[in-house]
């Protein structure tokens, strides 16, 4: 639909004025981390850009949280879960597509109705598995109950569907076997289909928080999220350290994110209903 | 062709892991649910114990309230914020892929942060308050305030009341609804706007060669075209809503005096802090009934919907 410029106009002021909305609350968390100790917080009408502007309060989160230990756990446990899932997802994606076998269906089918069934409601048994299995306070107990996952599965057997047969077959007669057909030629032509996977799974945990909740114990293990949580009691009620160790968490999935972004908008909208 | 065992053998450690930590257990849930179990004492068969205590636990029922009316909240909100959003960033305009990956910037921020921020926003000192303030509004203890939402404002407009159904929903379960609503909008824009973008731009044109103005192209075009939009949107956002946890661990904890305590929190607390394992169990089982029956609701209804149209 082709806009007048009056339209124009309008809408952008609308965008502008929504995007405000949306995103003031990062706004205000910034405005307080860069807050002096002597600058007044709660001070009507509220100051939205400090005077003076200090970076102090970053260097004091750092120092009363080991981040560096816990950016560590947390990319740890995010890259391992990613590349778990790239592999073992695509493995069992692969075969769902393109192999013939018996239960097949049931397979797949029972891999979509997993999807129903949220972690929430699996917690506690959860628990006590990864408890008999020895992996409570552990990078394992995190990574491997999330290692692989029904959406990935579901979303790399509906970019093998596409890859036409002509290429396999071509591939068999060149006398390649089954895993050569699958990591040489399949895997690189769904490249957007992992890049997608990868990226959410990425995100997805890096924010997890739950499940690491109760697994970790030991703040050795400890990712960012946990830390973060962790502190509202450690420093009472100083805002300022608080917010600026919020920004520290946040900053890496926004930059993360601005990169990769176009992965979680083809994502979404594959995943979602045309599947 | 592949040998036989080839299949299986490239399934073998995905369908490993999802048994063990998926399948194994969800049929651990049914078994636990009807024992008295602490993690430490051997576990005593209990028969239905478990499901008749959630039926007489006033706290159960407290937490079940607060749930349905948090989904009540948040589902009709996202179906009509998301889809306002999606509608607005349809626009074709120099520059709106900016404004598309700026408004899913809440969708990827962490439950954690998330909390952390609009704790702060909500304190009764804090922003959201002072901004009141200028239109000359003391704002209430956002999180903290027990007061019904339609009780307080009626007694903002000066109407004293009592009324047992105005007590519902909680000033404080709707703060941590709003939260919610915020974090989760722009992901249901995005899925609205793959709908929007799949409606031929011809059958737009056409109603406006015919007269219709926008509001109405909207009403009669772009709301039935994307009706398994919509229900998608409903599913999952239900489902989100259900399972709600982090808002409260982080900004609550359940308080003030459980009005904004839901049920996967309930559970966390269950099973973590008092180790009532065997009842955690019983209690999950009912949300996942729960779960499952609002999302055939939600089927019924959209089929329901479409052969009334058809």
């Amino acid at each position: 639909m082709e806009h007048s410029n009056f339209q124009r106009i309008a809408l952008y002021a609308l965008l502008l004025c929504v995007g405000a909305v949306l995103l003031a609350p990062f706004g205000w968390l910034l405005s307080t981390a860069l807050k002096a100790e002597s600058a007044d917080l709660f001070a009507y009408p509220p100051q939205w850009i400090p005077d003076p502007i200090v970076w102090g309060n970053f260097a004091k989160a750092w120092d009363i949280l080991p981040f560096g230990l816990y950016i560590f756990n947390t990319f740890f446990i995010a890259i391992t879960t990613v590349l778990l899932n790239l592999l073992l997802c695509s493995l069992t994606g692969y075969a769902l597509a393109r192999m013939r076998f018996a239960g097949r269906q049931a397979i797949l089918y029972t891999v979509l109705a997993t999807t129903m069934i949220p972690f929430q409601v699996l917690l506690i048994p959860l628990f006590i598995v990864t408890l008999k299995l020895g992996l409570v306070d552990s990078y394992a107990g995190v990574i491997l109950p999330v290692a692989v996952n029904a959406f990935g599965i579901f979303l790399l057997r509906q970019a093998f569907t596409t890859i036409p047969k002509d290429l396999e077959d071509a591939a068999r007669i060149d006398g390649c076997g089954d895993w050569q057909i699958y990591a040489r030629i399949m895997l690189p032509l769904i490249k957007p289909a992992l890049a997608t996977l990868a990226a959410f799974t990425f995100v997805a945990q890096w924010n997890d928080f739950l499940w690491p909740l109760v697994i970790l114990k030991s703040r050795e293990y400890y990712t960012l999220q946990l830390g973060l949580a962790s502190l509202q009691g450690v420093f009472g009620v100083n805002w300022r350290y608080i917010s600026a160790a919020a920004i520290i968490s946040l900053a890496p999935t926004i930059i993360f994110f601005l990169f990769t972004q176009r992965f979680f908008t083809r994502g979404l909208t594959s995943g979602a209903v045309k599947g | 062709m592949h040998a036989r065992h080839t299949p299986y053998l490239f399934m073998a450690p995905g369908l490993l892991l999802l048994s063990t930590f998926f399948a194994y257990p969800l049929l651990d849930t049914f078994w636990l649910s009807l024992h008295k179990y602490n993690l430490f004492s051997p576990a005593q068969f209990i028969g239905l114990d478990n499901f008749r205590r959630a039926f007489s636990d006033e706290l159960f029922w407290r937490v079940l309230a607060n749930t349905l009316l948090y989904a009540l909240m948040v589902v009709p909100s996202l179906v009509v914020l998301s889809f306002a959003l999606a509608l607005l960033v349809n626009n074709v305009l120099p520059g709106i892929r900016i404004f598309r990956t700026l408004y899913y910037i809440p969708v990827i921020t962490s439950i954690v942060v998330a909390g952390i921020v609009w704790k702060w926003l909500y304190n009764s000192d804090g922003l959201i308050n002072a901004l009141l303030q200028n239109f000359g509004i003391a704002g209430p203890s956002w999180l903290a305030d027990t007061r019904g939402a339609p009780q307080a404002l009626l007694q903002f407009f000066g109407i004293e009341t009592q009324t047992a159904w105005l007590a519902e929903p909680a000033i404080a379960l709707c703060s941590v609804a709003l939260v919610t609503i915020w974090k989760a909008a722009p992901y249901y824009m995005i899925i609205y706007l793959a709908g929007l973008q799949g409606i031929p731009k011809e059958l737009e044109e056409a109603a406006r060669v015919d007269g219709a103005n926008r509001w109405h192209v909207i009403r009669h075009i772009t709301i039935p075209s994307i009706r398994p939009y919509t229900l998608v949107v409903c599913i999952i956002a239900t489902i989100a809503a259900l399972r709600t946890f982090g808002e409260v661990y982080v900004m609550t904890g359940g308080g003030p005096f459980h009005r904004t305590n839901l049920l996967a929190y309930y559970i966390y607390t269950l099973g973590f802090k008092y180790l009532e394992v065997g009842y955690a169990a019983a209690v999950s089982l009912l949300l996942l009934i729960a779960i499952l029956f609002f999302s055939f609701l939600n089927f019924r209804l959209a089929g329901g919907d479409t052969e009334e149209n058809s």
